[in-house]
């Protein structure tokens, strides 16, 4: 039913008014509704997501809720392709690491595919064609290979030196 | 009280950096993130859901990846015989044995001698290949299309891509019906393109570069009246020189079209830039039509020196099913030094744009969009230009997102880039994400 809201809570103890609509986009809170029979009065617990991030999953959904179905997850020979960003999207997501690493889990957490894979692609995207100290420089990732697993790493690509 | 972790790309659950990798490719992967530190070396050493694009690797780079990756964690590979990888499929076959690659479900091979494709085709045969997609170079032989044929009638694959010459198609397609899903071929007969439909009952997606019809005659296009093949919901012409009439005969086959996209032949003297008829057809014909993107080159026997005058062709765009009920919008070129217009639906369909620097082209649209905007070249990857032309004409300088700066020297040039962002006449052309091939 177009316009029906149901409450949702963060774990900071925000409550959200959110249409039905747009919350079954989340395959989590979907399940909640219908599976365990929840009265529309009831307030739902989102025990792993702060308001900061719920107030971003909410735009994304409610800007994507007419979006067609994607492709079953199992499809194996659905392609994924890192430019498949809208322009909309990309906007939505210029926002710190932090906050986009939070979102991923919010995404996972919540099942909400097409967050997930749009929020996916962009750290790809940051990752692709990088050097390795590029990527530790990126994200802030400390190298902690030993000597003796550097040399062994060296001599992996020195294997190919003389083909 | 537990601090609070800011989560990071090193913190993420496993299953999540798995799902990340999927978007990667296996050079980033292994030449890369593999070295960052011990948890992403194991994490890539655990993936099982490569794929293997080595078509653009250097020497090195090929042999470096096929030392480090485990045959069974490669869900695709690409290989290519293309110039700057000569012998590169034979090479990879002398590494490994296809039976190694135990997950594999989709394989490409570009510009394939035919020969080795032979060889391939026969090891290949017993794999659970959902897609199968290749280019060859040189003459196939009858032993080659008895195996296409065995191929598109295995009950794993779905989905096909080759490059058919017309008259190979009816020995693809002789055998028991296949259950592929999408294919795309080259050139097909008129009675090919009926056998395809025909053997192919759950084909969704069909993509050809063109039907020939000299093979239609007046009793085979009686007796294809009244034949639908309601299967087909997405269909393109890559390269097509059909007229208007022909195009909407064998569009009329396929009723169940929700995507539709047409691109001619650049010098076809078939005109098919009347909206009016367009509108009709689909209307009659294709009434679950959804998308129609295309490109349409018109030669102009004529010169056009105004505005009003490109409006005139540009107007049956402009009726209340294009602009109102549909929502395509299309955009007219006109190049007057080329004596050629292009029609196009927004964005612009085919993925490479030829840019003239022509300063009297007239460009106008049926879309408040304005002609330059960035979304109009959305699915452009790559992009030519002839500098030659650009510098005798003033053009100084590209100048790029990443602030690169490549001046106008040479002859002759080719750039290719990944995304464009802004085209205008000038003397500059903004370009984002550049990259100089």
């Amino acid at each position: 039913m177009a316009g029906h809201k149901i409450k949702l809570q963060s774990n900071d103890g925000d409550i959200f008014d959110v249409e039905v609509e747009i919350a079954k986009l989340s395959i989590t809170i979907k399940t909640m509704l219908e599976d365990l029979s929840m009265n529309e009065e009831e307030i739902i617990p989102l025990p792993n997501i702060n308001s900061a991030i719920f107030k971003k999953v909410i735009q994304w959904t409610t800007h994507h809720k007419d979006d067609p179905p994607l492709p079953p997850e199992d499809d194996e020979n659905r392609e994924k392709n890192t430019n498949d960003i809208s322009s909309w999207d990309q906007e939505f997501l210029k926002v710190d690491q932090g906050t986009l690493f939070e979102l991923i889990l919010a995404a996972n957490y919540l099942d909400i595919k097409g967050l997930l894979d749009v929020t996916c692609t962009s750290v790809a995207n940051m990752i692709k064609g990088k050097t390795s100290e590029e990527i530790r420089q990126t994200f802030n990732i400390k190298n902690d290979f030993t000597p003796q697993e550097e040399e062994q790493i060296k001599k992996e690509n020195e294997w190919c030196e003389n083909k | 009280m537990p601090t609070k972790v800011i989560p990071s790309l090193r913190t993420l659950p496993v299953e999540l950096l798995y799902r990340i990798l999927e978007y990667l490719d296996v050079q980033t992967i292994l030449l890369s993130l593999r070295k960052v530190c011990t948890k992403f070396y194991t994490i890539t050493e655990n993936f099982d859901r490569y794929k293997l694009d080595l078509s653009s690797s250097t020497k090195h780079d090929f042999h470096l990846i096929c030392h480090l990756i485990h045959p069974e964690s490669v869900m695709s590979i690409i290989v290519s015989d293309g110039e700057k990888t000569p012998g590169q499929i034979k090479l990879f076959f002398s590494l490994f044995q296809i039976q190694q690659f135990i997950r594999l479900r989709s394989l490409t091979l570009n510009h394939i001698d035919c020969k080795d494709l032979n060889e391939i085709l026969h090891d290949i045969l017993h794999c659970s290949l959902l897609s199968l997609s290749f280019h060859t170079r040189g003459k196939r032989n009858k032993s080659t299309l008895r195996l296409l044929s065995m191929f598109t009638t295995r009950s794993s694959l779905r989905q096909l891509s080759i490059n058919t010459h017309a008259h190979h198609v009816a020995e693809i397609f002789s055998s028991i019906q296949s259950n592929l899903q999408h294919l795309n071929i080259g050139t097909c007969t008129y009675e090919e393109y009926h056998k395809i439909l025909r053997h192919c009952p759950h084909l969704r997606t069909l993509i050809i570069d063109d039907c020939w019809m000299t093979d239609i005659g007046e009793t085979n296009s009686i007796g294809s009246r009244g034949i639908f093949y309601p299967q087909l919901i997405s269909l393109t012409f890559k390269d097509t020189n059909r007229s208007m009439i022909q195009l909407h005969l064998l569009l009329s086959f396929t009723p169940s079209l929700t995507y539709l996209k047409l691109i001619n032949f650049p010098f076809a003297h078939n005109s098919l830039i009347d909206g009016y008829q367009w509108e009709i057809f689909i209307k009659r014909k294709l009434l679950l039509l959804k998308k129609f993107e295309f490109l349409f080159h018109q030669q102009l026997l004529r010169t056009y020196n105004s505005s009003s005058d490109i409006e005139s062709l540009l107007l049956p765009f402009r009726t209340s099913f294009w602009l109102e009920e549909k929502h395509w919008f299309v955009i007219c070129d006109y190049i007057k030094s080329c004596h050629q217009t292009k029609f196009y639906s927004i964005p612009y369909c085919p993925i490479s744009f030829d840019y003239h620097l022509d300063p009297d082209h007239i460009s106008l649209s049926t879309s408040m969009i304005k002609t330059y905007d960035p979304i109009i070249l959305d699915n452009v990857h790559c992009l030519s230009l002839n500098l030659t032309e650009l510098k005798s004409k003033g053009m100084r300088k590209l100048v790029c997102s990443n602030n690169l700066i490549v001046q106008v020297e040479q002859a002759s040039y080719h750039f290719e880039i990944n995304r464009i962002g802004m085209c205008e006449t000038g003397n500059e052309i903004g370009l984002r994400n550049f990259c100089r091939v």
